[in-house]
């Protein structure tokens, strides 16, 4: 009744404090309801319950048979009973005839019981049984019941059993066995003995070494072991490569020359070069030394070495070998002391950590340039032989690969020697003496009256020719020898007038060499012929000559005024293309094309290397016009000795002056 | 060979180099070895003079159980062989005068 009241009205719900459980409510107001102000909200309207349902029609009109007319049938009492709610119970009424059917049947089984039990007493009593009647009274007490009683169990769930072990792990164990006797205790007690004084003798020793030096000594050995690090090989290494690095830093700009600098002039100019200076190699240790030889190394394209010495008879010292790179223009590599001045020094063309070296006193020398020791791993003695003067040239000879590794050397004191390398020596052969010849045409009557042999200055192998090589002397002369024959000589060139200094065959060509001389000439010479073809001369004595590596008829000479000479028979057969000073006050005594770069390095009587870049003009290479693209190795090389033999050709025309 | 390299000693020197102890073998760490040589030479000039031996090796075999742990096993002898497992790094075999000195735990 309530409910349908609050339910019309959204006021009375919002203050119906039965409804807590929504905090917010959202009324929905049926479309019909009225809009009622607050007034009439607060209105009350009283009401009054009453029992008469309002919704019986009181007006229900039925035909009355018996009066013959409708009369109107008011609702009695019974039409305003509303069932709600009924339910059937199982309970009885007492009085009801049902019920008493019911008492009375169990009041019978009662009894019925009763007798049974009563009869049953009686039989165990017939049967002298005492107890069962004491128990059945225990029973009829209200006890368990003997006969009507159940038992009931209830079994709980087993849990079913696991096995579940731990095991550690055993401290580790160790066997051990022995024996104990008397002479095993005494030996032992007597070993300690003799090593507890050995022990004390040595520890005698050790004081009476140390105490001279007043313990100073071991302390010093205590620092240089403490300091190790900075001594290391380790060490010597990273300051190497920081020691290139700095220079490198130091000197970009000559390194940017070296790799890209060109002389834009050359363009301009025909038939004429320059030389851009690059670095002077030198040390302190080489300032009062003249350089004596020069040679790069045949598989480090940036590696040469530089021999020390001096070429006055009368102020001779030690010599060196310093081998210097490209990469570290600073210092050295690796330096190389010899007891007398180095005059010539040559690289093995294959095992190229092999350096020869002839010196000054005549010995000749092996050194293992990896090895840093610094002493030669063979060394000719006057036992095995050695030339008694200074030792002006050595080559080495890679022609036969399975035999021991050999170098020829050549001395003033006239013979030319081939030095085996054997197992635990350097076995001397001798292949040549160089018997003087008295020059047949010029004064044939004239003997000379001692017999003793010319000094050889310099000589050179031929490439093509294996068994071929020609030696220049002192006296001015050239002899073409054979390894074949040593008695004699194959043919002599005379043309120069002093010391022949250096002779070096062409590199394409099989029989063009040059030479170089004291006279202030170089020659270039046909060895088929005994005049030479041509002749230059360099006011100056010519210390030096040297064909390039990349063309047949470029060759750089240089001269005791300090000028470096290069030539270029294709272009200009009787002027150098490029004349240039490039020491002060000194005399430039060797030079040397690198095998790769456009450089060459020239030694001087200070102990200095210069290094020079070839403008382009220099190194035209002169290819035989009319082929297109790149020439391969051998062809270019078959090029090279035509433009040499077109040379001759041209040359031999021209009869030179007899 | 080693006859050869030994000296002749007199009785007295002979006595003053074995009144200490020469360890033969020992597997523990050098503080316990000072140690164990320690507790067993003083358990051995204890008895040496009653020469109760088996006195000695219970006394040894006691005082490194307590300070060690158990269980030690201690044997002591002018002349015997064994051959033993012993826990590793607890094993002490010595020579004290005339006597062999084993102890090693297991």
């Amino acid at each position: 009744m309530r409910g349908s009241i609050g339910g019309g009205n959204p006021l009375n719900a919002l203050e119906d404090e039965d409804l807590y459980q929504e905090p917010v409510r959202q009324i929905i107001k049926p479309l019909n309801q009225l809009d009622l102000s607050e007034a009439e909200l607060r209105e009350e309207h009283t009401r009054v319950l009453t029992a008469t349902d309002p919704n019986v029609p009181n007006n229900v009109t039925k035909y009355n048979y018996k009066d013959r007319m409708y009369k109107i049938d008011p609702p009695g009492p019974g039409d305003h009973l509303a069932v709600h709610f009924s339910m059937d119970g199982c309970l009885l009424f007492r009085e009801l005839d049902e019920a008493k059917q019911q008492l009375a049947y169990m009041e019978k089984k009662r009894e019925e019981e009763e007798e049974a039990k009563r009869a049953a007493a009686a039989a165990a009593a017939e049967a002298g049984e005492e107890e069962p009647e004491a128990d059945g009274g225990a029973g009829g007490k209200g006890g368990k019941n003997q006969f009507n009683y159940s038992e009931r169990a209830a079994q709980t769930f087993t849990n079913p059993m696991r096995d579940r072990g731990v095991a550690t792990e055993p401290p580790p164990m160790v066997n051990f066995s022995s024996t104990i006797a008397q002479w095993e205790i005494y030996d032992h007690y007597m070993q300690e003995y003799a090593a507890s004084q050995q022990e004390a003798e040595h520890e005698a020793a050790r004081r009476g070494i140390r105490r001279p030096d007043g313990g100073g000594g071991g302390r010093g050995r205590g620092r240089g072991g403490g300091d190790d690090t900075v001594h290391s090989a380790k060490m010597g290494g990273v300051l190497k490569m920081l020691e290139r690095m700095a220079n490198q830093n130091a000197e970009d700009e000559i390194f940017q020359d070296f790799k890209y600098w060109e002389d834009a002039s050359d363009q301009f100019r025909e038939g004429e070069g320059s030389l851009l200076p690059l670095w002077r190699f030198s040390t302190e240790r080489t300032k009062k030394k003249q350089v004596t030889a020069l040679c790069w190394n045949p598989r480090y394209p940036d590696l040469f070495a530089v021999g020390y010495g001096s070429y006055d008879f009368l102020r001779q010292g030690s010599g060196l070998v310093a081998c210097f790179s490209l990469k570290n223009t600073g210092s050295p590599e690796y330096t190389l002391a010899t007891e007398s001045g180095v005059m010539c020094l040559d690289f093995h063309p294959l095992h190229h950590s092999l350096l020869a070296v002839g010196c000054y006193d005549g010995t000749v020398m092996v050194f293992d340039v990896r090895q840093r020791r610094g002493a030669p791993i063979y060394s000719s003695s006057i036992k095995t032989g050695k030339h008694t003067d200074p030792v002006w040239q050595v080559h080495w000879q890679c022609d036969e690969q399975p035999k021991e590794l050999n170098f020829y050397s050549v001395s003033s004191d006239g013979r030319v020697a081939n030095w085996i390398m054997s197992k635990n020596e350097l076995k001397m052969e001798p292949v040549m003496q160089l018997k003087l010849v008295g020059g047949a045409r010029e004064e044939p009557e004239v003997r000379h009256p001692l017999n003793g042999l010319a000094g050889g200055c310099c000589f050179d192998f031929n490439r093509h020719a294996e068994h071929l090589f020609i030696v220049g002397t002192e006296e001015g002369r050239v002899h073409k020898c054979s390894k074949a024959y040593s008695g004699q000589y194959l043919q002599t060139y005379e043309g120069h007038n002093m010391a022949v200094y250096a002779l070096r065959w062409n590199p394409f060509h099989p029989r063009v060499f040059l030479s170089c001389s004291a006279d202030w000439t170089v020659k270039l010479w046909d060895h088929a012929l005994p005049q030479p073809v041509m002749s230059f001369d360099l006011g100056n004595a010519v210390g030096d000559v040297c064909w390039s590596p990349y063309s047949a008829t470029v060759f750089a000479a240089v001269t005791s005024d300090g000028k470096v000479h290069v030539f270029d028979l294709a272009q200009n057969k009787h002027e150098p293309i490029c004349e240039q000073k490039v020491v002060k006050r000194s005399r430039l005594t060797h030079v040397c094309f690198n095998l790769r770069d456009p450089i060459i390095i020239v030694g001087d009587d200070r102990g200095g290397v210069n290094s020079l870049k070839l403008s382009p003009n220099l190194r035209k290479v002169h290819e035989p016009a009319g082929e297109d693209g790149k020439l391969s190795a051998r062809a270019s090389a078959q090029a090279q000795a035509d433009n040499m033999e077109k040379l001759l050709q041209v040359a031999d025309t021209k009869p030179t002056p007899a | 060979m080693l006859a050869a390299q030994t000296p002749e000693l007199s009785d007295a020197e002979y006595r003053k180099l074995v009144s200490k102890p020469v360890v033969k073998s020992a597997d523990m760490s050098p503080e316990m070895s000072s140690e164990a040589i320690e507790v067993m030479t003083m358990a051995v000039d204890k008895f040496i003079n009653v020469k109760n031996y088996e006195a000695a090796a219970q006394l040894i075999k006691n005082s490194l159980d307590k300070k060690f742990g158990a269980s030690w096993h201690c044997a002591i002898g002018e002349g015997f062989g064994f051959e033993i497992t012993y826990q590793k790094r607890n094993m002490i075999y010595m020579y004290y005068g005339q006597l062999g000195v084993l102890a090693y735990k297991c």
